[in-house]
């Protein structure tokens, strides 16, 4: 396989010891959407922000891990070298659209500055980027709603925005960490159907951070388990769901009301 | 919530005087008309104020005193701001290392008082202009104020659009300069009006110890150093001038102490 993103022994331990990563090694293909699931504490979002280097001073990644993202290792990059990987080649996408917008900014302006950022110099070019982008994105009269700040958008169009700021660049690999969870149900689908429509269009490989087996099902072609910071399980969804090799992930199918059988 | 309407008028008034003081003084505040007849009248119509030992209308030496101690008060204040943000911020959003080497310094400045510090700055530059005073005040004013906003920068540093915004490949000082000090301003905006609430009897102090702004220029705690001398025979070369400082001081607390509340997140409706 041609990985677009290679994750090889990342290892991630928390000031006082913690080992919240352990050993961790899965590649993406590109334009592939991988389900990463697990219990809260299991570590997959320290999982994601270890890969786009975002995690603080507290947390230390050990020298023997890799990630390499279209054969760059990203690990020897330093911040100046990161911050234009990040948006471009990588983004992120966060659980609660009303944190993770600047409340203070209108929504077009928060994505114009990203394309700015990338190289537009002209600040209407960039400014009409961002709402092309917000229109693919699914947000109604983006051209209006480009100028509205963050509070005054739902939680769903909150969400379309955060999406369209992590697409704008297209970059080649998304981490959506628990993009749906904050979200009413029928919201959910919608974002979902979103991501999957964007990630088709684009060739986007899309890493969906989640602990909802349900949207792993309907959305992925491949699931990744986590528990205790190990990567227990990887194998395509259709199945892990039929017959997971580890007894925690059948534990963890068991452990959903209903479950539906993979399309 | 109400606001101090009081408060913010007498503050007005306050400040509209002084930046007026050519048009609304009836004398000049450093003529000495008629040293003999003139001296040390007491309040009339002619003086509201009354005049000093030197024949001076007190009311003309307020109102224009209002100018050097509120311009002082504000500029220095401005000072500490800057600097105080500056390092605030730094300290807040790198963290690590620098942080703990800028506050160390904070501390340690933080350790002497701040009286002690301006008197020993002042007693070696000896006789001041006002814009020596406004550094002397500033420099000595910032790492209160850097504290409150690395405290802030902190916070802010910790919310999900910070995060976000830099997982969006935004360099950290643009980040800190677009997305989080924006969010810190109304906070650092209240400490710099209470800052001016303690600048003001800080200068009034320094000006009676004779080591403020140099003597024909007014200032409260000038006017105060020359009233006290005659201070059995006139009270009000005592009362107004002081009155001057207290209220202007209390104005700008209660403002300040309002600003504050209204921006207490627990009592903001929820985003």
């Amino acid at each position: 396989m041609n990985a677009v993103l290679d994750v090889r022994n990342l290892d991630v331990t928390y000031a006082g010891g913690h080992r919240a990563v352990h050993d961790v090694s899965f590649a993406m293909a590109p334009g592939e959407m991988v389900g990463l699931v697990g219990e809260s504490g299991s570590g997959k979002s320290t999982l994601g922000l270890a890969v786009m280097r975002l995690l603080g001073t507290r947390a230390r990644i050990a020298i023997s891990s890799r990630v390499s993202l279209e054969g760059r290792e990203l690990l020897d990059l330093d911040e100046r070298e990161m911050c234009a990987v990040r948006g471009r080649l990588m983004s992120m996408v966060f659980q609660e659209p009303a944190a993770a917008l600047n409340p203070v900014m209108r929504v077009g302006d928060q994505i114009a500055e990203v394309v700015r950022l990338h190289g537009e110099r002209s600040r209407g070019a960039a400014l009409e980027r961002a709402i092309a982008m917000m229109e693919r994105a699914g947000v109604p009269q983006p051209g209006r709603r480009a100028f509205a700040y963050p509070h005054e958008l739902s939680g769903g169009l909150r969400q379309r925005v955060m999406i369209a700021m992590a697409l704008v660049l297209q970059p080649a690999v998304i981490i959506a960490d628990e993009p749906t969870s904050a979200l009413d149900v029928t919201v959910q689908a919608q974002i979902l159907e979103l991501l999957l429509q964007l990630q088709r269009e684009s060739g986007t490989a899309v890493l969906l951070i989640t602990h909802d087996l349900g949207i792993v099902a309907e959305a992925c072609s491949r699931a990744l388990v986590m528990r205790a910071g190990a990567l227990v399980e990887a194998a395509p969804v259709d199945q892990l769901f039929r017959a997971p090799a580890h007894p925690y992930t059948a534990e963890l199918l068991r452990a959903v009301p209903r479950i539906r059988k993979s399309a | 919530m109400r606001p101090p309407r009081a408060a913010i008028v007498t503050l007005a008034v306050i400040v509209l005087a002084a930046l007026a003081a050519p048009v609304i003084t009836p004398y000049n505040p450093a003529a000495q008309p008629d040293i003999v007849a003139d001296k040390n009248l007491s309040p009339s119509r002619a003086h509201p104020f009354g005049t000093d030992q030197y024949s001076r209308d007190v009311f003309s030496r307020i109102v224009y005193g209002g100018r050097t101690s509120l311009s002082i008060a504000g500029l220095s204040v401005l000072v500490a701001l800057l600097i105080g943000t500056s390092v605030g911020a730094v300290a807040g959003y790198a963290g690590g290392r620098a942080d703990r080497w800028l506050m160390r310094g904070v501390d340690a400045a933080l350790s002497v008082p701040r009286l002690l510090l301006v008197l020993v700055l002042a007693a070696a530059f000896g006789q001041m202009s006002a814009a020596g005073l406004v550094i002397v005040l500033g420099l000595t004013g910032w790492p209160g104020m850097s504290r409150i906003v690395r405290a802030q920068v902190r916070e802010v540093a910790a919310l999900d659009y910070v995060l976000a915004a830099r997982a969006l490949g935004i360099p950290p000082l643009r980040v800190l300069l677009r997305h989080v000090l924006p969010a810190v301003m109304p906070q650092v905006l209240v400490a710099a009006t209470l800052g001016v609430a303690t600048v003001i009897p800080l200068e009034a102090g320094l000006s009676f110890l004779g080591l403020g702004v140099p003597a024909p220029v007014p200032s409260w705690g000038g006017i105060l150093l020359d009233g006290y001398e005659q201070r059995l025979r006139a009270w009000w070369l005592l009362v107004f001038p002081s009155a001057a400082i207290v209220v202007t001081v209390i104005a700008v607390n209660v403002v300040g102490e309002r600003l504050r509340e209204s921006l207490d997140p627990r009592l903001r409706p929820p985003v």
